[in-house]
């Protein structure tokens, strides 16, 4: 196979491995606006907690699903304090709740800082996904086993979440919601805790993510921009509130960033950029967003 | 009223006389690093306070949009070297022509980002901007070729030189653009054109169906909006005396936002407010103790739980707060009183709606603002 064939194939999979972590990172997020209408502007610090919250865990037990299990857990109770602590007291006043999550991921940011200081952490990828897989398509044949786990672990998530939404009773009431939030709280349904559950699962989900994340690559302060903008961008391309959309932003995302930065690296974000400007230019409600 | 008018024009009167005598009798930090860095500050905050009180657009972008003008400032004024810090590109021009140029450069910009967001409202705008100004922030940080990496550019040289060589010069300098912007802010606001943004931010629809072109006004208010926010980068490119990409990073572009949210959103005088308090905080932070926590390290945490308790307790900011216990205090004149803030109220509005409409609930007319979801 020709070098350049080589090169384009490793580069397509780079991509597609990125936009498995990109898609967890915003799953959540889309969650939480598609039922709330919250912008969570602390995603990406909820990230960088459930990171952080994984590499004391991992250094505490070695483990890495304890690691994992941390991670979410950790973000689920801190996700759940916010949502009862300040955001259920202004529901419906979303642009009020954008400034407060702002505030709040502004916060976590200084205590991590605090706690972990400057260092980069990185937490050791489990036993059942180390070494490197013989792929014959990439460079040197071999390809991270850990970066083909996470497109593994972004499709259980895709699952889970559509099993979740699609085949539960919690998940009929969410989709309900969706459709009209007062309709379903006339039917006797206790929308406020659906909305609990939906906020502490989406930032549950970016407690995960970050401990994923951290596995494949690493974390250090100010990622949380990173992952931020990365759901942002996700769920602009991709349209908010949509599970399917998520993944086709972050499949275009994730694909663009690899391209960019393998073929002209100093522009790859640049790339994005247009992407983002095009798909807004013709539809500003992203790929698969609802019209308003 | 007049009464009411005079003592708001001999509050105007004092309130200049203090801002004109302060470089002459405070220390040189106090110039420039309290005085001129606050009015710098308070003109990328004026810009955002312009955008969401007339446009309902609370913007992210306007840091970005102030650091695309240092950027340009930097290119044009220097003159291409090889070393770190150093442009290769340059064009060498005076500085003043190169401010002209960055500003110039930078409401271009400001339309561009304006064409992008054009169509999106309320928080989903919010979110686009964000994304429009980390992906600067990427954009100056991986590219060497144009913006000179993580390093940016040293050796940017104001009119007057270095500012330190000159405070008081160059807080003047800082001071005229302000008020300059101020005004010419509020001129637009009175005329024909802030009315029809205004219309544009309350019901876009019937605008629209009143035959305005609403994508069109949105953009012109964020070009215009760069225009001011360039003001502000050229300033704070001349005080620091290079660029580099940490005048850009997430952080900084939230500060315009709590910036403008302390000084209260709805308020265009807000914005200065606003800065002092937060440049202020900045520098003293290290003196404040509470329940035995110090805050030396930890400004960010003290911003940011301040941030929230504004936004929780106080949602038109400090100046909201002075502006209810102030008429409050004149209740016993009777009649209805004017708002204090002039901008707002000469523009046929009273300023707490425009604060109101910003961050609280979104208007019970549920026709009024598209939603993209």
């Amino acid at each position: 196979m020709p070098k350049a064939l080589v090169d384009f194939l490793t580069v397509l999979l780079n991509g597609v491995t990125l936009a498995a972590l990109y898609f967890v990172v915003a799953s959540g997020f889309t969650l939480i606006f598609g039922l709330m209408r919250t912008t969570n502007m602390a995603h990406g610090s909820l990230y960088m907690l459930g990171a952080y919250a994984g590499v004391s865990a991992y250094t505490a037990t070695g483990n890495w699903i304890v690691a994992l299990v941390v991670g979410f857990a950790a973000v689920v109770v801190v996700g759940v304090v916010i949502h009862l602590g300040l955001l259920s007291r202004m529901a419906g006043q979303d642009l009020r709740q954008a400034l407060v999550t702002i505030g709040l991921s502004i916060i976590i940011a200084d205590l991590l800082l605090a706690k972990y200081g400057g260092l980069t952490y990185q937490i050791e990828p489990p036993s059942f996904a180390t070494g490197s897989v013989a792929i014959p398509f990439v460079v040197n044949g071999t390809y991270s086993a850990y970066r083909l786990f996470m497109i593994v672990v972004a499709a259980a998530v895709y699952a889970g979440l559509w099993l979740v939404l699609n085949r539960t009773r919690i998940g009929w009431y969410i989709r309900a919601g969706i459709d009209d939030r007062d309709m379903l709280s006339a039917l006797g349904v206790n929308v406020s805790r659906v909305f609990l559950f939906v906020f502490a699962l989406g930032a549950g989900l970016a407690g995960l993510s970050g401990v994923i994340g951290t596995t494949a690559l690493s974390i250090s302060p100010s990622e949380d921009g990173r992952y931020l903008l990365s759901s942002l961008v996700v769920v602009i391309v991709g349209g908010m509130g949509s599970l399917s959309g998520a993944v086709i932003g972050a499949l275009i995302i994730g694909l663009s960033e690899q391209i960019g930065l393998f073929y002209a690296p100093t522009y790859s974000i640049f790339i994005t950029f247009v992407i983002m400007a095009a798909v807004l230019a013709v539809r500003p409600q992203g790929l698969l967003g609802r019209p308003a | 009223m007049s009464w009411v008018r005079s003592r708001q024009g001999i509050f105007t009167v004092v309130a200049l006389l203090i801002l004109v005598i302060y470089p002459l009798v405070m220390p040189r930090f106090w110039v420039l690093s309290i005085g001129s860095y606050s009015i710098i500050l308070g003109i990328a905050a004026l810009s955002l306070v312009f955008m969401s009180g007339y446009g309902g657009m609370v913007s992210l972008a306007q840091a970005a949009l102030a650091g695309f003008a240092a950027y340009m400032l930097a290119l044009a004024t220097l003159t291409p070297s090889t070393n770190a810090t150093g442009s290769a590109i340059g064009f060498a021009l005076p500085a003043l022509v190169g401010a002209v140029v960055a500003v110039v450069l930078t409401t271009g910009l400001g339309a561009l980002f304006g064409a992008i967001s054009a169509r999106s409202y309320g928080t989903y705008f919010l979110m686009l901007t964000l994304a429009l100004a980390v992906g600067f922030f990427y954009i100056v940080l991986q590219n060497y070729d144009i913006f000179g990496g993580h390093i940016g550019f040293a050796g940017i040289l104001g009119p007057t030189g270095q500012p330190r060589e000159n405070p008081a010069l160059f807080y003047y300098i800082c001071l005229a653009t302000a008020i300059a912007a101020y005004l010419g802010l509020r001129y637009i606001v009175r005329s024909q054109l802030g009315l029809t943004f205004q219309g544009v931010r309350d019901n876009p629809r019937r605008m629209a169906a009143l035959g305005y072109r609403v994508a069109a006004h949105r953009i012109a208010l964020f070009a215009i909006a760069g225009f001011v926010a360039g003001l502000s980068g050229v300033l704070g490119a001349w005080y620091r005396g290079n660029v580099s990409p940490g005048i850009v990073d997430l952080s900084r572009t939230i500060d315009v936002l709590i910036v403008a949210v302390i000084g209260g959103l709805g308020y265009p005088i807000g914005a200065f407010v606003g800065a002092v308090v937060f440049v202020l905080m900045d520098v003293f932070a290290s003196s404040i103790s509470l329940f035995g926590f110090r805050f030396d390290e930890r400004f960010n945490t003290l911003i940011g739980v301040g941030f929230v308790v504004i936004v929780l307790v106080a949602p038109d900011g400090v100046v909201g707060l002075v502006n209810r216990a102030w008429q409050s205090a004149t209740h016993r004149g009777g009649g209805r009183r004017r708002a204090v803030d002039p901008l707002a109220a000469e523009a046929g509005l009273l300023a707490a709606p425009v604060a109101t409409t910003s961050i609280a609930p979104s208007d019970p007319a549920g026709d009024a603002t598209p939603s993209n979801q």
